[in-house]
């Protein structure tokens, strides 16, 4: 049986997201692409560390 | 999760984004319609950025919900500014710089205030007028006093913390204003062309992008890139990456460090599920039939 489709204005939307919320969703959103396929190549990474130690 | 895609509307000045993602983990799947019109406030009365969001539900592909996105992809890109900052600005950074004083910039301040200990707020923005509202808007809503700076010089030097918020296509913070130690959230830039700080900040930074394939294209290392004046190689890695632990953030006080934000479509998928099963829960929102059978 097919759900009911939920159509949500701005004012719903600030009746239920508030700022600290969206800080921990984001940083969540950002953990779980960060558990997943490393985007970077290994190789950018270690050219950043080279280039780290190179500037002290 | 693919990049944005662009529609670019020439004649007009503007673009509609689609971005689709899903979380598997999460179990959540979405689809944001974004667009940017930077004249739509001057020539029309109406927002820059108008955002809708559909969320579908993985098993079946069915639409669960259609809500409004501009309020979400305001707080999200805020709050991905508010989040690098944690990660990578120095800890006892208590001075915020912001340059552009549009809708964007209210919720960085309210972003940023929850994870700065701020002791100092400035605001720039070639319309003064539309500084000295924000201040006032800033004030009344947040308790936050915000001094409204005469120029984007006097905004950046001496800061700890500089969000840059404009549609610039050229720099407008320079080198020679930069100390070590300061952590740069580049929002503005999303699109090919845009560009707000000098190449040469980029040179001395280690860059943190949240999307290789959107930061190269839209985000502020486009230009750049697009000159030869930074490569792939002096990008460190993305912000999953920090927050999950395999790649380390700040390494120094004096580092300088940046965050090319360009926005992403998991950001706006979380929020927005979140935001349809709190509405779920609290029985707000209309309820329509979605399919015919």
């Amino acid at each position: 049986m097919a759900q009911k489709l939920r159509i949500l204005d701005s004012g719903d939307i600030m009746k239920v997201l508030g700022m600290p919320e969206v800080l921990d969703l984001v940083e969540r959103a950002f953990l779980e692409r960060g558990r997943g396929i490393l985007r970077c190549p290994p190789r950018a990474i270690f050219s950043s560390a080279r280039m780290v130690v190179t500037s002290e | 999760m693919p990049p944005k895609s662009y529609l670019f509307f020439g004649a007009h000045g503007g673009d509609l984004r689609v971005m689709p993602a899903f979380m598997e983990s999460l179990g959540q799947a979405g689809v944001k319609m974004v667009n940017v019109h930077p004249s739509n406030p001057s020539r029309y009365g109406l927002p820059t950025v108008m955002a809708t969001i559909v969320l579908f539900k993985p098993e079946t592909g069915e639409p669960l919900s259609i809500m409004d996105g501009t309020r979400i992809t305001a707080m999200r890109t805020a709050a991905a500014a508010g989040v690098a900052t944690k990660y990578l600005a120095r800890p006892d950074s208590g001075i915020l710089a912001v340059i552009g004083a549009g809708y964007q910039s209210f919720y960085q301040l309210e972003a940023l205030r929850s994870v700065m200990k701020m002791a100092e707020c400035r605001v720039y923005d070639v319309a003064t007028e539309k500084a000295e509202h924000l201040a006032l808007l800033a004030e009344k809503r947040l308790g936050l006093k915000v001094n409204v700076s005469a120029s984007p010089e006097e905004a950046v030097r001496g800061s700890d913390v500089v969000v840059t918020v404009t549609p610039s296509t050229r720099p407008l913070v320079k080198n020679e204003w930069i100390s070590d130690g300061m952590h740069f959230n580049c929002v503005g830039a999303d699109a090919p062309g845009k560009q707000e700080l000098e190449s040469d900040i980029l040179k001395r930074a280690t860059i943190i992008i949240d999307d290789w394939e959107q930061a190269s294209h839209n985000g502020e290392i486009n230009v750049p890139l697009s000159k030869g004046e930074v490569t792939r190689a002096d990008v460190s890695g993305e912000i999953g990456d920090i927050v999950a632990g395999s790649l380390q953030g700040r390494t120094r006080d004096s580092e300088i460090t940046l965050f090319d934000a360009t926005g992403l479509a998991i950001q706006d998928v979380v929020c927005a599920w979140k935001a349809y099963e709190t509405a779920e829960q609290k029985g707000l929102g209309v309820l329509m039939e979605s399919l015919s059978t």
